[in-house]
């Protein structure tokens, strides 16, 4: 348990620097494998389709961009689909877009003639339209058509008027508007605003008057001064437009305007001079999401990164380096590597090593250098570290200059990458002792010494009085006094399982540490007995992190007073802790206890043996029933009485056993009723009977 | 002597009781036995909780009370029926036993809802 | 009524009296009735002030869910977090007898509401029990003492105080049940019929059920009978009336849940037994008397009274080590305190806190039982005349009545019946007397003709005259009853009485002066009930009126806070509160209270005393430990209320201390005197309920001048930091506070977010949240 905790408080360690490094300078690898493994993951095949459309299409995308082979799997039921769709003249507009950008990449076969009712509906759509989305469908779908089939004329006619009706729906901070109606501009609808213009340039019959394009020009720059910023260099654009369907994270938001200017720029054969780090910035930003979780953030992100890539505007390299902790001690040695967003391959280049920042300080060391170029694994390697390299965290930070002096106009390099980098290496550990000394003269009662790198078993013995000292070096391979960002900690552990954590302090070239009893009989809860010693050294950059038991010590403290606290309750290992707790056991009365059951049959008997020595009296007085009238009416309504009197008695065995109170007072109420008639006129009978009596 | 003249006393007056009672009716007799009845009854449930402890509290009462009650209804039978009595001579003892008719039922109405 | 009379003018004058008694009667009826309607005319139909609340909170569930649900109902609306099973701590009586009453109004097709019924089920039962009234007199003394008692009771003022109209609590039917057990008591003493003596058991369970008054006839019957053994006056009849009255009683009353076993265990009831077995012995002495020759007797008198001894010695010594072995020796603290009138004070807080529970002061004697006061005794002294059975009966039960109303006020209501009938029997003797004396001072004069005459007009009169006016001509009524009565006796008594009734002759003018002043006596106490039944008791102090010179002002700021609690909070909203407004909270606002009127946790209602009492944030923390959403209080201080929370605080602070010592009441007094004003004591000042009441007060008038203590309050200006007020009535009676939700403590968290947002501003880029 005791290794468990210094391993975790390694962990803990390593990642709060690592953290505290990543806010300088970060890495930002290309699209890898991990993208496709993931992306087949998320666009899964829910029974053989995507569902819509439009997912449809974003899966396929992805897929063509990363280059997974997915089609034939889907095809038939997609193209069932999609021809279904333009065939079928009641499907709005924006199926027929979604339709058609399936189309475009499954080429399902759909005759010209398909294609050309399609291509009218939408360009009379394109003249009628005056939403941004109408526009942006339609023109798109014409855009679409125009790739599939060459026998469709797809071309518009007053372009300019298209135009300027789309124009009208843009901001002046660049943004734009989804209707004119709604004065929420929004990023995202500028990115498809762009699109769309894009679509309507090349689509139109006549060329475009230049004064136009200068405008969306203009308005692409103001968007990119909008441009959101973070600190590791990565620029997004924000999206503060709530519409209707949903917010559109800053994610969509710059892979639609992205694909906006890149489609833009491909559309007018001119170059808009876009600022180079904002473009990088844009890439870092998609780069630094690494894998989204979602389908859609993972289209966005890839088809964003595709335009990028392949766009003639300015194509971003990205520096990436396989292995940022090199060891000394294993003369690793620094490899970079270059590609573009997607990972192709980079034009020829060269990477110079320009400055190295160490951790601590902010002093650069600026040595210019450059790296060797490894074809075969299309890596620049840096042979060897610099001479002022010892272990520890350091920045460096690299230059790309390309040869080919215009592909300077097509690649944007970024200027100087900044990339931390870890060099770690084995410390030696050495005069380590630890000594039990007297406290008030300090002379040393008992000295041993040890050897940290390897197991070692130390008996010591020491009173209240008495000081325990623990002290020991630690060198960096260069030979330097090696200061770990992790402190040094030393555990006692008491045998009853109570433990006690010391840092072991620095002192410029040693570390030391002296535990004066005298003063720890309080914290250690005046427990004598044994005490094992374990020693914790760790670092992020130390290969040979050890934690390592250094035997026991015989404590013997003083008898702990009575108000002395006592040791808290051991906490018993982590599953015990947050694992299910026992079920509670819920406390009810006990029950009474009862009688043997013969004891209370005989009872039973005995409660009858009154009742016959009744009947024995009742014998003995030789009772008779010649008082019972005789006359039968009388008689009829004394049996009756008798028989009332019964069945009361009966109802009232009844009540005992199911009925409740209320049906018994209602059924004893008419038996009362009839029971005072019959009796009354019994008794009464009786009486005129007895009184006859009398008088004769 | 002075132990003698007690115990003498005490056998005339048994003797003299016997006689006096021997006069009594029968009916009222019968009345007798039937309070003896109930009497001892409750002694032995007395007897039984003494015992066994009185755990069922509710039925050890109605069983118990239910004798007493209908030992002392009975015996306000007899004090009502009893000839000798000058207090009741205006009350026909039909009377007297339909009122002790209702009060029986009535206890035992209680005693059967008491009984749980 | 003259057209069916008969020649025969003693049977003639017999229709007349029993007509004549049976008009007078309903007459009486429907003045206890009307007389305590005055509540509902000058106010509205509403019950009544706390404890009504809850008793028609039980009746609507009652009728609601039926008999079944009512018995195991666990009520989780009050004291929480512990809740309270009703169904086996509550006394049944009342509510069954309003539900029941409500359904049969119901089956009959007269759709009035449950509180209708509520309200108007005290004035009904208080004919009720002047009915019973006159029927115990007339067991005791004949039917125009009956009469006169009748009258009397229907309009004491202490008895009105618990039954006007909408007063729905306990003692409105116990109070009849009460009269009606002791006369089915004394009627089967007299008769010595079985009969009776069962019904009297089962108007015994009816009390038992309405009341916990309910051992003083427990206690009462069997110290009659006791005294009847000691006195020789001893009778089978005395057996028939008790015996089975313990046997059925006893089992009757462990019926009721809320006494169950205590019936038989709880040393209140061990007189009865006691008494029981005693009376078996002594009737077995008398049977064997009865049977023996007297020198056998003297034998057997030696014999049986020691095996009697040794008996009563054995049960004796049983009852004993019971006592000793139950707790508080078996006594519960209302009645260990109506033996020691000293023991709730120094014991018992919470009994000592409510007012009704202290002793009575003399004025409220005068005014609970104005006349009667004088009357009772004369009344005694007429029940020695002939001392019987009934009239000794009467004569211990004024007597112990007058020892326990002078323990508590409430008992007051105990003792009301017993003066009426004293004061009763009294009036009807010495009218009695004085027209006696009269009828033999004027020889000569035909008597029936005048005399029915005067009669009949009389009875018209009280026909169509209403209450108001019938109250004096009441006087008189019974006046003439008795002189007719007397008369048909003094015909029908032997010369002989006749001779010595002569001597007992008093002089014309004096025996008339007597009766004028007399018929001036009983007009006196008829104004002054119906004073006190129109002003003193009929207000509900749920609705409050007071007349300034600019008209009547109505305070109605009690229904006004509930309504909004019932309104504006969750329905699971706890609402904490001092325990008098938990009923009401609950029947009212339908929100959940952490204590109540029924004060069975002391602990817990020291607990919300504790938290009145202490600072701001203690009371914070124990409010919110009990998971309280409000706080309700009431205070005066505007309108001049004087039983506000201000004036109970002490109470609060006594009975909190009592359980939670760091309470100390000397803390609260500054030199022994309670004052809120600039000179108390700085935890008064601090204490929250200080703080509730007289938040933002200053801001009325200028000074913050409290009308109840007269004083300008001690702190004006001060801030709520844990509570925030959301609702204070019209005229400020009600505050209701909420308590704030606990602070944010992550203070660094905030501003680092606020440092965030401003350097955002400033243009520094943000961290990446992907990395």
């Amino acid at each position: 348990m005791a290794r468990k905790t210094g391993i975790l408080v390694l962990a803990s360690v390593l990642l709060a620097s690592i953290a505290s490094i990543c806010d300088s300078a970060a890495i930002f690898n290309p699209i890898s494998d991990a993208h496709r493994s993931a992306a087949s993951e998320l666009f899964s095949l829910s029974d053989g389709s995507f569902g819509s459309l439009e997912e449809t299409y974003e899966a396929l995308r992805t897929f063509v961009v990363l280059g997974i082979e997915k089609e034939p799997v889907i095809r038939t039921s997609v193209c069932a689909s999609v021809a279904e769709t333009l065939s079928s003249p009641s499907s709005a507009l924006k199926d027929l877009f979604q339709a058609l950008r399936v189309n475009g990449i499954l080429k399902c076969e759909i005759n010209d003639k398909a294609f050309a009712e399609i291509a009218f509906r939408l360009k009379d759509s394109v003249n009628a339209a005056n939403l941004l989305l109408d526009f942006y469908h339609s023109i798109g779908g014409l855009m679409l058509i125009k790739d599939q089939t060459s026998e469709v004329d797809v071309h518009l006619g007053d372009a300019d008027r298209i135009f300027r009706s789309i124009k009208a729906l843009s901001q002046s901070d660049g943004r734009w508007r989804y209707s004119s109606n709604n004065p929420e501009s929004s990023t995202y609808a500028a990115g498809i605003a762009l699109e769309t213009v894009a679509g309507l340039i090349s689509l139109a019959s006549s060329e475009i008057d230049h004064s136009l394009v200068a405008t969306i020009k203009n308005d692409i720059m103001k968007l990119f001064d909008g441009v959101e910023r973070y600190d590791d260099g990565a620029c997004y654009f924000d999206e503060k437009f709530v519409d209707a369907h949903g917010h559109q994270d800053p994610l969509s938001a710059s892979s639609s305007v992205v694909r906006g200017i890149t489609a833009f720029a491909t559309a007018t054969e001119e170059s808009l001079n876009l600022p180079g780090d904002k473009i990088m910035g844009l890439a870092k930003f998609f780069l630094g999401v690494e894998i989204p979780g979602s389908a859609k953030d993972l289209y966005h992100q890839i088809d964003a990164l595709a335009c990028l890539g392949n766009s003639r505007v300015s194509v971003p390299l990205i520096l990436s380096l396989p292995a940022t902790v090199l060891s000394v001690s294993r003369k690793d040695q620094l490899k970079v590597r270059v590609n573009t967003v997607l990972g192709s391959s980079a034009p020829p280049l060269s990477v110079k090593l320009m400055q190295i920042f160490s951790s601590g300080s902010k002093d650069a060391s600026v040595i210019d250098q450059e790296l060797k170029f490894d074809p075969d694994h299309a890596v620049h390697v840096l042979e060897t570290l610099p001479k002022n390299i010892d272990v520890g965290k350091y920045i460096f930070s690299f230059e790309i200059s390309l040869q080919d002096p215009e592909h300077k106009k097509r690649y944007i390099t970024g200027g100087r990458t900044k990339v931390p980098i870890y060099i770690t290496g084995l410390i030696e550990v050495n005069n380590a002792e630890i000594a039990v000394l007297d406290s008030d003269i300090g002379s040393i009662e008992m000295q041993k010494k040890l050897d940290l790198s390897g197991e070692n078993d130390v008996a010591l013995l020491a009173n209240h009085l008495q000081k325990l000292r623990l002290s020991f070096q630690l060198t960096t391979p260069s030979g330097k006094a090696f200061k770990p960002h992790q402190q040094a900690f030393l555990k006692l552990r008491h045998e009853s399982g109570v433990e006690h954590i010391f840092v072991v302090g620095d002192s410029g070239k040693k570390f030391e540490i002296i535990l004066d009893f005298l003063g720890l009989v309080e914290k250690f809860f005046y427990l004598s007995g044994k005490y094992d010693i374990q020693l914790t050294v760790g670092d992020f950059v130390m290969e040979n992190s050890f934690l390592r038991s250094l035997g026991h010590v015989e404590l013997d403290l003083p008898d702990a007073p009575e108000k002395a606290a006592r040791p808290p309750p051991q906490l018993v290992d982590s599953y015990s802790r947050y694992g299910p707790k026992a079920e509670i056991i819920h406390i009810f009365r006990s029950p009474e206890k009862r009688p043997p059951r013969e004891l209370s049959l005989a009872f039973l008997g005995f409660v009858l043996l009154p009742f016959i020595g009744f009947f024995a009296g009742l014998l003995y007085l030789r009772v008779n029933l010649k008082n019972l009238p005789r006359s039968t009416v009388p008689a009829t309504f004394a049996f009756l009485f008798h028989l009332g009197i019964a069945s009361v008695l009966l109802l009232y065995a009844l009540f005992w056993f199911k009925l409740d109170l209320f049906t018994t007072l209602k059924a004893l109420g008419i038996l009362g009723i009839f029971l005072m008639f019959v009796g009354h006129r019994t008794l009464s009978h009786l009486a005129s009977v007895s009184a006859k009596l009398k008088s004769a | 002597m002075g132990r003698s003249t007690p115990s003498k006393d005490a056998q005339a007056l048994f003797h003299s009781l016997h006689s006096a009672y021997a006069a009594t009716p029968t009916n009222l007799k019968i009345i007798d036995l039937y309070i003896l009845f109930a009497v001892f009854t409750a002694v032995i449930q007395v007897v039984y909780m003494a015992i066994v402890g009185s755990f069922p509290f509710n039925s050890f009462l109605s069983g118990v009370l239910s004798c007493v009650g209908t030992a002392v209804l009975a015996v306000c039978l007899r004090i009502q029926v009893n000839k000798e009595n000058k207090e009741f001579k205006d009350l026909p003892p039909e009377r007297a036993f339909a009122d002790f008719v209702l009060c029986n039922l009535v206890l035992h109405l209680v005693i059967m809802n008491f009984l749980g | 009524m003259a057209a069916l009379d008969t020649p025969e003018p003693s049977t003639l004058r017999h229709a007349f009296g029993n007509v004549l008694s049976l008009f007078i009667l309903l007459l009486i009826g429907v003045l206890a009735f009307s007389i305590r309607l005055f509540s509902v005319i000058k106010y509205e139909s509403v019950i009544h002030e706390f404890d009504p609340y809850f008793n028609y909170r039980v009746t609507q569930f009652l009728t609601k869910n039926g008999i079944y649900d009512f018995w195991n109902w666990f009520d989780d609306r009050t004291w929480y977090p512990l809740g309270r099973v009703i169904g086996g701590t509550v006394f049944p009586g009342l509510t069954l007898t309003a539900g029941t009453l409500w359904r049969i109004l119901n089956t009959l097709n007269i759709p009035l509401s449950v509180e209708t019924v509520c309200v108007f089920t005290a004035p009904i039962f208080s004919a009720f029990a002047s009915w019973a009234t006159y029927l115990l007199t007339k067991e005791v003394k004949g039917v125009g003492a009956g009469l006169t008692a009748a009258a009397l009771l229907a309009m004491v003022p202490s008895y009105i105080s618990r039954s006007v109209a909408g007063s729905y609590d306990n003692e409105a039917v116990a109070i009849f049940a009460l009269i009606f057990t002791f006369y089915l008591y004394i009627k089967a003493l007299n008769t010595g019929s079985l009969f009776y003596a069962t019904l009297n058991a089962i108007a015994y369970f009816y009390m038992v059920c309405s009341w916990g008054g309910y051992t003083f006839i427990i206690n009462l019957i069997p110290m009659h009978v006791l005294l009847c053994i000691v006195t020789g006056r001893y009778s089978s009849r005395l057996y028939i009336a008790y015996a089975p009255l313990v046997v059925l009683g006893t089992l009757l009353a462990s019926l009721v849940p809320v006494v169950g076993f205590n019936a038989v265990m709880t040393s209140e009831h061990f007189a009865s037994f006691l008494v029981f077995i005693i009376i078996h012995v002594v009737a077995l002495v008398y049977y064997i008397k009865g049977i023996l020759s007297p020198q056998m007797f003297k034998v057997a008198v030696t014999l049986v009274v020691s095996i009697g001894l040794i008996v009563c010695g054995a049960v004796l010594a049983v009852l004993i080590a019971l006592v000793a072995s139950s707790p508080t020796k078996g006594w519960s603290g209302r009645s260990l305190s109506l033996l020691d009138p000293t023991y709730a004070s120094k014991y018992i807080p919470i009994i000592a806190s409510v007012s009704e529970h202290q002793p009575p002061t003399w004025p409220s004697y005068f005014m609970d039982i104005n006349v009667l006061a004088f009357l009772v005794p004369a009344g005694i002294i007429a029940c020695f005349l002939p001392l019987s059975d009934a009239s000794s009966f009467a004569v211990l039960y004024i007597a112990t009545s007058v020892y326990f109303s002078g323990v508590m006020v409430r008992l007051m209501l105990v003792l009301a019946p017993a003066a009426c009938i004293m004061s009763g029997i009294a009036l009807s003797e010495a009218f009695g007397v004085f027209t006696r004396s009269i009828k033999f001072q004027l020889p000569g004069v035909s008597q029936n003709s005048p005399v029915n005459v005067g009669d009949t007009g009389n009875v018209i009169q009280n026909d169509v005259v209403k209450t108001e006016k019938s109250e004096d001509s009441l006087k008189e009524r019974p006046s003439r009853k008795n002189k007719k009565k007397e008369k048909d006796k003094t015909e029908r008594a032997s010369v002989v009485r006749q001779i010595e009734k002569r001597l007992l002759v008093l002089p014309l003018e004096a025996s008339v002066i007597a009766i004028f002043l007399l018929v001036l006596l009983g007009a006196f106490y008829v104004v002054h009930c119906v004073w006190a039944a129109a002003e003193a008791y009929s207000a509900p102090s749920i609705v409050l009126t007071s007349r300034s010179h600019d008209g009547l002002h109505v305070f109605d700021d009690f229904r006004e806070a509930y309504g909004w609690l019932r309104h504006n909070t969750e329905v699971d909203d706890k609402v904490a509160s001092w325990w008098d407004y938990g009923y009401q909270t609950t029947a009212m606002a339908n929100r959940t209270v952490i204590v109540d009127n029924n004060t069975w946790n002391n602990t817990h209602i020291a607990t919300v005393g504790t938290a009145m009492s202490s600072p701001e944030k203690a009371a914070w923390e124990i409010f919110n430990s009990l998971d309280v959403k409000y706080v309700l209080v009431v205070f005066g201080g505007l309108v001049g209320y004087p039983s506000d929370d201000i004036n109970k605080f002490l109470w609060m602070v006594r009975i909190g201390g009592g359980v939670f010592p760091h309470i100390k009441e000397p803390d609260y007094l500054r030199d022994g005197q309670y004052r809120i004003d600039s000179q108390a004591t700085p935890t008064m000042l601090n204490c929250l309920m200080y703080k509730l009441s007289y938040y933002r007060f200053v801001e009325t008038d200028g000074k913050g001048f409290d009308r109840v203590r007269n004083t300008e309050i001690g702190k004006k200006y001060f801030k709520l930091t844990h509570f925030e007020e959301v609702f204070t009535t019209h005229h400020w009676m009600v505050r209701i506070f909420k308590l704030k939700p606990p602070k944010n403590r992550i203070r660094g968290k905030t501003k680092k977010a606020k440092s965030k947002t401003s350097s955002k501003r400033s243009g520094t880029p943000k961290k990446n949240p992907w990395h």
